[in-house]
């Protein structure tokens, strides 16, 4: 008895003690989760911790595993290798209707034959929640959602908004301490996408769940996260918070992901301590050290947002990493001015610039691009093309 | 019940039969001359195959065999005999017993058949074969290979030691009509069942939902219109049987072969025909009723 007690109190311990300190770290965490399809991995070791409270986007192109991995976390799929974890208990073998968690779909899969208010109240339903405490939770829910006037509809008579937020009160009034959200806002129009972006968030805020959000867009990712994680061929590029990725992208990919930079094919000249020279035609381009050990001589690619390339006044001295270039092509976008800066041979860089700029094309200018602003990755000029 | 009107919401879900014939008479009267020369085919089709022999079938129920004039006599002699009560007992219940067995075989297979196993291409054209064969063919050979002394009845006597007698009675003639007749059923639980969006059965069951509350809650009342569409010819076809009970019913005639039996064999047509129009009567109540109960309920969903 006493023998039993002893190990049996040493195994609370050490398990008490690491769950303590994990649940405290991560309300969800991931460790080396894959899952193959046909022999392939469409998700690939993944190792993900999501704090609690907190939103984390999982952004990526279509394929690259992130709405696999988010159906790896409700139980949908089965994984083939690792462990899941929410609110420090290992789900791993838990079937899905045991994970208590929120799920909000991209074509809002909303229970057809059923009320707005029926909807709402199945997840309180199936728990066997008593009748007058599901009526209340249900108003509250469809409260939050701003739909308390249409509890009596069919979801087929509602729009595609009104459907989404029905999906939302569903997925929340149960109170799950996790709510997955999987491109929610994909199959709504522009204008509504913007709206409810900000009410997910709202509603993320206000009830404190922890969420992890799915998509591809990554204004949508850059405007909810509180961090960013940046995926592809199943696996983590980057993750980090929004400005942290989109400043200092660890890989061409992320940085071709997030925004729409210049991407220029050039050959690695020189390595100094702190600076590093990029030769692009017959121009010379000052950069910072790449984040990867790259060869002398060896192709990389040379990235460059187009907000940082400014054009300079006639009075400005000529600086390092300013060159000459021809103004090729130019759009006006309303709230900016776009310009293509012919500056060499294969050295071609976009500016986005206020639009009162009065610069015609076929004008010969000289532009600038502050060396911290530059980005060296390993690569050759194939990979510019593709993305 | 076009989803456009339900999505406009603007007409209020009218009941089944009566509420389809309402609508397309609505139709017709606000329908533009070249709608009224599309629909004339049909029309005359139906006036010439459908309304005519339905018309002198009525009016030959009320004529005396073998006399001049008119008279209720045939019906008060159906209605007051006991004989053709059962008759009408024993066809209704032979119906709705398939009807039963084959919606119970067809929700099953098709919750099977969805998952895209291996060979389920091979199933779905099994299902299919009992129509393909000839009605009176495939009695013949039902009969041969379950009667008494047929390999099937000797197999389930085998395996179970219990024997299953088929010859001339009410369970053989069940196990006939779901073997012909099921197909329909199972068609269209496997038609519905599969056009059920596997997104919400799974949101139900992240929602918190066990695999048995899916299926009661989402799976099965989402397939209730397709389980229906297809029970419906099921039990009509089975009520409105005819050579299989010939065959293999013995002393046990449904109301088709009653009919056959009165108007064919003892000429008497004003009888067989009197008979013909309670048929075709009770198929239209089971008909209304059918579709009202189980259309409010699916429509609603207040069961839920």
């Amino acid at each position: 008895m006493t023998m039993l007690e002893t190990r049996s109190q040493a195994l609370v311990d050490s398990a008490g003690q690491q769950a303590a300190e994990e649940s405290q770290e991560s309300m969800v965490q991931l460790r080396s989760v894959t899952k193959y399809f046909a022999n392939v991995a469409a998700v690939d070791g993944i190792d993900l911790d999501v704090a609690e409270g907190e939103v984390l986007t999982l952004l990526g192109p279509s394929g690259c595993g992130k709405s696999t991995t988010l159906r790896c976390i409700t139980g949908s799929l089965e994984i083939d290798a690792g462990t899941i974890q929410i609110g420090g208990k290992d789900v791993t073998r838990v079937p899905t209707h045991g994970r208590h968690i929120g799920l909000v779909f991209q074509n809002f899969a909303l229970f057809p034959h059923m009320t707005v208010t029926e909807n709402v109240a199945f997840p309180l339903k199936v728990r066997r929640v008593a009748k007058h405490e599901i009526r209340s939770r249900v108003a509250q829910a469809l409260e939050l959602v701003q739909l308390g006037q249409l509890g009596k509809r069919l979801p087929r008579e509602l729009s595609g908004g009104q459907q989404q937020r029905v999906g939302l009160a569903r997925a929340i009034v149960y109170r799950p301490r996790v709510v997955l959200f999987d491109e929610p806002l994909s199959n709504l129009d522009a204008m509504l996408r913007r709206e409810m972006r900000y009410e997910i968030r709202r509603l993320c805020d206000e009830l404190g769940f922890t969420a992890i959000y799915v998509t591809h867009d990554q204004e949508e990712a850059l405007a909810l996260s509180d961090r960013i994680a940046v995926m592809k061929d199943g696996i983590i590029h980057q993750i980090g918070a929004p400005d942290e990725i989109y400043a200092s992208p660890r890989t061409l990919f992320v940085a071709q992901f997030l925004g729409n930079p210049n991407r220029n094919a050039g050959t690695l000249t020189e390595l100094r301590a702190d600076e590093a020279t990029v030769r692009i035609g017959t121009t010379t381009v000052e950069t910072p050290l790449p984040l990867d050990e790259i060869a002398l001589g060896s192709d990389v690619v040379l990235v460059v947002r187009p907000e940082v390339v400014r054009i300079a006044n006639s009075a400005e001295q000529t600086r390092v990493n300013m060159w000459e270039a021809r103004i090729s092509a130019m759009s006006f976008l309303g709230e900016r001015r776009e310009y293509v800066l012919t500056i060499d041979e294969g050295f071609e860089l976009r500016a986005y610039l206020p639009p009162d700029v009065g610069h015609a094309l076929g004008d010969v200018v000289r532009v600038e691009v502050p060396i911290a602003e530059c980005r060296v990755y390993p690569g050759a000029s194939a990979s510019v093309e593709d993305s | 019940m076009t989803s456009k009107q339900h999505a406009m919401g603007r007409t209020p879900p009218t009941g089944g039969v009566i509420g389809s014939i309402a609508d397309v008479l609505g139709r017709v009267r606000h329908a533009r001359p070249s709608t009224l020369l599309f629909l004339a085919p049909g029309v005359v089709y139906l006036c010439i195959f459908f309304v005519y022999p339905m018309f002198l079938t009525i009016q030959t129920s009320f004529a005396r065999n073998n006399a001049v004039g008119y008279t209720l006599d045939n019906y008060r002699d159906i209605l007051g005999s006991s004989y053709y009560w059962d008759v009408i007992g024993l066809t209704l219940v032979l119906a709705a017993a398939t009807t039963i067995v084959s919606i119970g075989v067809a929700v099953p297979l098709a919750l099977v058949l969805r998952k895209r196993m291996r060979g389920h291409a091979l199933v779905r054209v099994l299902v299919l074969a009992p129509l393909l064969i000839l009605a009176l063919v495939s009695a013949l050979g039902l009969l041969i290979i379950w009667s008494n002394t047929g390999w099937m009845s000797k197999l389930i006597e085998v395996a179970t030691g219990a024997s299953v007698n088929v010859d001339y009675t009410v369970h053989g003639l069940i196990i006939f009509y779901v073997w012909l007749y099921a197909p329909y059923t199972i068609l269209t639980t496997l038609a519905a069942i599969e056009g059920i969006d596997p997104a919400v059965e799974e949101a139900a069951r992240v929602a918190g939902a066990r695999p048995r509350q899916v299926l009661r809650r989402i799976t099965l009342p989402l397939a209730l219109a397709g389980i229906r569409a297809g029970s419906i010819l099921t039990f009509l076809l089975a009520f409105e049987a005819f050579s299989i009970p010939l065959i293999a019913g013995g002393n046990h005639r449904p109301l088709a072969v009653v009919v056959y039996t009165e108007a064919a064999v003892f000429e008497n047509f004003p009888k067989g025909s009197a008979l013909a129009v309670i048929m075709a009567l009770i198929a239209v109540i089971v008909l209304v009723v059918y579709q009202a109960t189980f259309s409010g309920r699916w429509r609603s969903g207040r069961r839920a």
